[in-house]
């Protein structure tokens, strides 16, 4: 009981009222508590990844072990997952090459290089300057494979050039093109997060077909505000009032300064009020939890 | 006649699916060179950004993913011609990890490509730090103590544009381009208003009726609300003769305006449904 | 005597007019500004050039040898932020148009401190002292068995119905906590409320099934609907797969969501928690399979979506005090009306201050800082 009621608690109770004072007294210890405090939440959040982690591979395994029903579906989840871990912490990709030297024929090596990538006189200037500077150059491309990159360090060894083939530094490759992470994320998750937001076009068309209807005096007035908003705020909305002079008396009939009152007008009232009671349930909640009346959340009653 | 009418009100979903998808198609292919009028809001954004003197350095953090590109990388390549453009000297945060790959495209395009800029001179690009909101924390006391090195690992104190950069206080403006949590709420929350720091925003259409009171109470100095706003800037970049031609989202609302026609359609087709219902309903 | 005279005036006039000349002396002032809390700004002034003078600002702290130099001030007057708890001095230095130095000064040795209360906050604080004095009278008042009424919310009173449906059917609850970690206030409402939800499914020996965005509100979520069994006497329905983790991406997470309702078509589904715009995608597909949809989210930006597509639809403070009126706990019912009263008190204070703002007087807005 002591552990499992008394301690969360107390921890809940010091730790709230520590954070909400932090606001109020901006001398030292108490200025930094509030970064430090969202840090080690974060660190705790990034460490119990592993948990959930863990749980999704132990849920869909148990569905494709015992060939539960659309367990396909779990394959794919499967596959995909040790898929992004491999190229996150296995196969990384974005190779690629250090000019060390030009050697004798430095026009050479600019040339083979012109032929894999676009070089300005900026980046060949640089080029004939190694023998002088004794600088490398990193060579702007990089390669998923390392073979793809001892093949053209080859082609530049043979044009008279040193080159050294160099791999992306960890944590780099999840950043920087080239990469299998890189691809991933260009490739199949850029396209599929923006597939599922572009869904949301389709169920708003079916939303409103279904909820708009003119029940009663509110509806009509919501269904009038919302026509001129989603006509208003689209260049079709200037194109059908466009006939009504911006500086006469009826300019404020033109669709996108009416869009426009209503949105900053009666939506914002609306926006501020709903803002306020939310606000206002939010302290609510977290004083009943800091002040340890509310303990649901710990499975109490 | 009037089972018709009543029928009008259960169209199958996926038809209205398949309506959308075609109306949104058309006017891809087929412009239909709609106008485009900017509003007092992303005015009132252009102008504040317009304004900001040369010799102070502009944050802007890409606080959106590849869900919400369409309708905020548009605002994020607008922004950056107009600053760049303007001789403004940009520097770039990410509190979401996917808003780097968005931040390195822009910068791509824009700075590369475009205006041929220097980087770690005209602009840089510290990378994505997890944290949320403490990040924003954080660099209102100290930028090195964050951002010990930038996204491509040169250390904060070899980049020049960082000179004299110890924390926010030293930032002139600060430009969320946000898609939700965190984004603009918490920089106006921990940045602009603690520290009285000019700020505009670039948002979600869904999200501007959430962020509409920061800018009526002044806090944020306008707003770019979703594809149409992306589209207004870039109609304001063309009359001030910043750009010589509109953009992406500029492009895409003819397919946006027609959709919502579309939409606009259907409610009234479900209306006349619903009253030849209730007339039927009432005679019997 | 009087030639004499005539000649120091003339001298004191060469003075004058040399001193002119040169500009006279250059001098650094630095005031510590009291109006910033955290303490770091302070006021400089450069007194004896004007703006067209070539000059830099160094900073020096403690006992370091080096001045550093301040490359964003180019101002004579400014606010620069300084370290707290060092002595600090500031030094300008002018130049001649071959970057060679003409002149320095160097400021008085200052020290910035932080204060221990932010007195720019001051109305806040009090608004906190007032809420938790009115929410902690209103709970004692509520304990001495005092009635308190709370007008009838419909979508909580459909808890209920929604779970004896599904339990008819012989089908599952499914209920989506938000997406959004622990550290949510409406996630921590959101798991309150599965509590209930999984103390009527244990009740009625429904499937309850949960996914969830975050590991930390799987861990939460495990612990709640156990307890829950166990409360209702059926620890041995209870299973930990019930609660499991999906992904931590927004739209991942509504694709899967999406997935499990289109397979094991639920028909009950609970949406209580924070959400952004997956929202409208999870209540349409929802819709689509006939379940019966209770939403609840402080989200204001997503109240819209579930209005129109969900059944039941918890409004902003409704969804927060969903776990008094389901409890019918006295402190919680109690801790609502005193929330009540402090609403009462906002909108007397927006009235108020309406109508002085709209007469001229601003110091209404002034005291509320």
């Amino acid at each position: 009981m002591f552990l499992k009621r008394y301690i969360p608690l107390a921890i809940v109770f010091v730790v709230g009222v520590t954070m909400l004072a932090s606001w109020f007294i901006p001398h030292s210890p108490f200025d930094a508590f509030e970064i430090h405090a969202t840090q080690w939440f974060d660190i705790i959040a990034s460490f119990a990844m592993i948990l959930g982690a863990l749980n999704l591979l132990k849920i869909q395994s148990s569905k494709l072990i015992h060939r539960k029903r659309d367990w396909q579906y779990s394959l794919a989840a499967i596959l995909g997952f040790f898929l992004t871990l491999t190229f996150g912490f296995i196969l990384k990709g974005g190779h690629f090459l250090v000019l060390k030297d030009v050697g004798n024929n430095p026009t050479a090596v600019v040339n083979e290089l012109s032929q894999e990538l676009q070089i300005d006189n900026k980046i060949a200037n640089n080029i004939y300057a190694i023998p002088e500077t004794g600088n490398g150059i990193k060579i702007k491309k990089q390669y998923y494979t390392q073979n793809k990159a001892i093949e053209f360090k080859n082609r530049l060894e043979t044009a008279g050039a040193v080159v050294e083939v160099k791999e992306v530094i960890w944590g780099g490759h999840l950043q920087q093109n080239n990469t299998y992470f890189a691809w991933i994320f260009k490739n199949v998750f850029t396209p599929l997060s923006a597939t599922m937001f572009a869904l949301l076009a389709f169920f708003v068309a079916s939303a409103s077909y279904r909820a708009f209807k003119v029940r009663n005096l509110e509806a009509t007035i919501l269904l009038v505000a919302g026509i001129i908003i989603m006509i208003g705020r689209v260049p079709l909305g200037v194109f059908i009032t466009n006939w009504i002079p911006k500086t006469s008396f009826f300019s404020f009939l033109r669709l996108e300064i009416l869009q426009e009152w209503i949105y900053q007008y009666p939506n914002a009232a609306g926006a501020r009020a709903i803002m306020i009671g939310i606000g206002l349930g939010i302290v609510g909640t977290s004083l009943r939890v800091i002040l340890g009346i509310e303990k649901s959340f710990l499975g109490e009653k | 006649m009037s089972k018709f009418l009543e029928n009008l009100g259960s169209i199958d979903r996926r038809y209205i699916f398949l309506i959308i998808a075609i109306v949104v198609f058309l006017p891809l292919i087929f412009p239909l060179g709609l106008p485009v009028e900017p509003t007092n809001l992303t005015i009132d954004s252009f102008n504040a950004i317009d304004k900001i003197p040369k010799d102070e350095k502009v944050l802007i953090s890409f606080d959106y993913g590849p869900s919400t590109k369409p309708e905020i990388h548009p605002m994020a390549i607008a922004i950056l011609r107009h600053l760049f453009t303007n001789g403004n000297r940009v520097i770039i945060i990410c509190l979401w990890p996917d808003g780097l790959f968005m931040a390195r495209q822009a910068l791509q395009q824009v700075a590369v490509e475009e205006f041929d800029l220097t980087y770690g001179v005209d602009y840089v690009n510290l990378g994505y730090r997890p944290g949320n909101e403490a990040v924003i924390k954080g660099i209102t006391r100290s930028f090195p103590a964050n951002f010990a090195v930038d996204s491509r690992a040169i250390e904060i104190k070899e980049i020049p544009l960082m000179n004299g950069v110890q924390s926010l206080k030293d930032i002139g403006f600060i430009f969320s381009l946000s898609a939700g949590y965190p984004g603009s709420v918490e920089w106006v929350q921990y940045a602009s208003n603690p520290l009285k720091i000019k700020t505009s925003t670039g948002v979600t259409s869904i999200q501007v009726n959430e962020i509409l009171p920061y800018v009526t109470s002044g806090l944020l100095q306008g707003i770019i609300a979703g594809m149409p706003g992306a589209a207004e800037y870039e109609q304001l970049l063309v009359n001030n003769d910043i750009h010589p031609v509109i953009g992406k989202a500029g492009k895409s609302m003819d397919a946006q305006s027609i959709a919502h026609l579309v939409i606009v359609l259907f409610i009234v087709i479900g209306n006349i449904s619903y009253f030849a219902k209730r007339k039927k309903e009432k005679k019997y | 005597m009087k030639n004499r005279g005539i000649w120091l005036k003339i001298f004191l006039l060469f003075i004058l007019i040399f001193n002119f000349a040169i500009g006279g002396e250059i001098n650094i002032n630095v005031e510590v500004d009291k109006s910033d809390a955290e303490g770091q700004l302070v006021n400089m002034l450069i007194t004896g050039i004007d703006n067209t003078t070539n000059f830099k600002v160094f900073k020096k702290l403690g006992d370091e040898s080096q001045w550093i130099e301040l490359k964003s001030i180019n101002k004579l007057s400014s606010k620069i932020y300084i370290k707290n708890d060092i002595l600090t001095s500031l030094k300008v230095v002018t130049y001649d148009d071959n970057e060679k130095i003409i002149e320095e000064a160097i400021s008085e040795l200052f020290i910035t401190k932080a204060q221990w209360f932010n007195t720019s906050r001051l109305a806040k604080f009090i608004f906190l002292l007032v809420t938790s004095f009115l929410i902690l009278f209103y709970i004692e008042k509520a304990k001495k068995k005092k009635e308190i009424y709370l007008r009838p919310i419909a979508g909580l009173k459909a808890f209920e119905e929604a779970v004896g449906r599904a339990t008819e059917m012989g089908k599952s609850v499914l209920f989506v906590p938000g997406i959004m970690d622990l550290d949510q206030v409406e996630t921590i409402s959101g798991i309150i409320i599965l509590g209930y939800v999984s103390k009527m499914t244990a009740r009625y020996e429904t499937d309850l099934n949960v996914p969830v965005a975050r590991s930390i509100v799987m861990e939460a979520g495990k612990e709640i609907v156990r307890e829950s069994y166990m409360s209702e006497g059926r620890p041995d329905q209870f299973n930990s797969d019930m609660v499991h983790y999906l992904t931590d991406d927004q739209f991942a997470y509504a694709a899967g969501v999406n997935g499990i309702m289109l397979r094991e078509k639920p028909a009950a589904v609970f949406m209580q928690g924070k959400f952004y715009a997956e929202s409208l995608i999870l209540a349409e597909t929802g819709n689509s399979i006939g379940a019966i949809q209770i939403a609840g989210t402080g989200s204001q930006a997503q109240l819209p979506f579930f209005i129109t597509a969900c059944d039941y639809t918890l409004i902003g403070e409704e969804f927060f005090a969903a776990s008094a009126y389901l409890s019918q706990d006295p402190k919680l019912l109690g801790s609502i009306k005193g929330q009540d009263m402090v609403k009462a008190a906002i909108m007397i204070i927006i009235v108020v201050g309406v109508v002085f703002e709209s007469f001229g007087a601003e110091f209404f807005k002034k005291l509320l800082g």
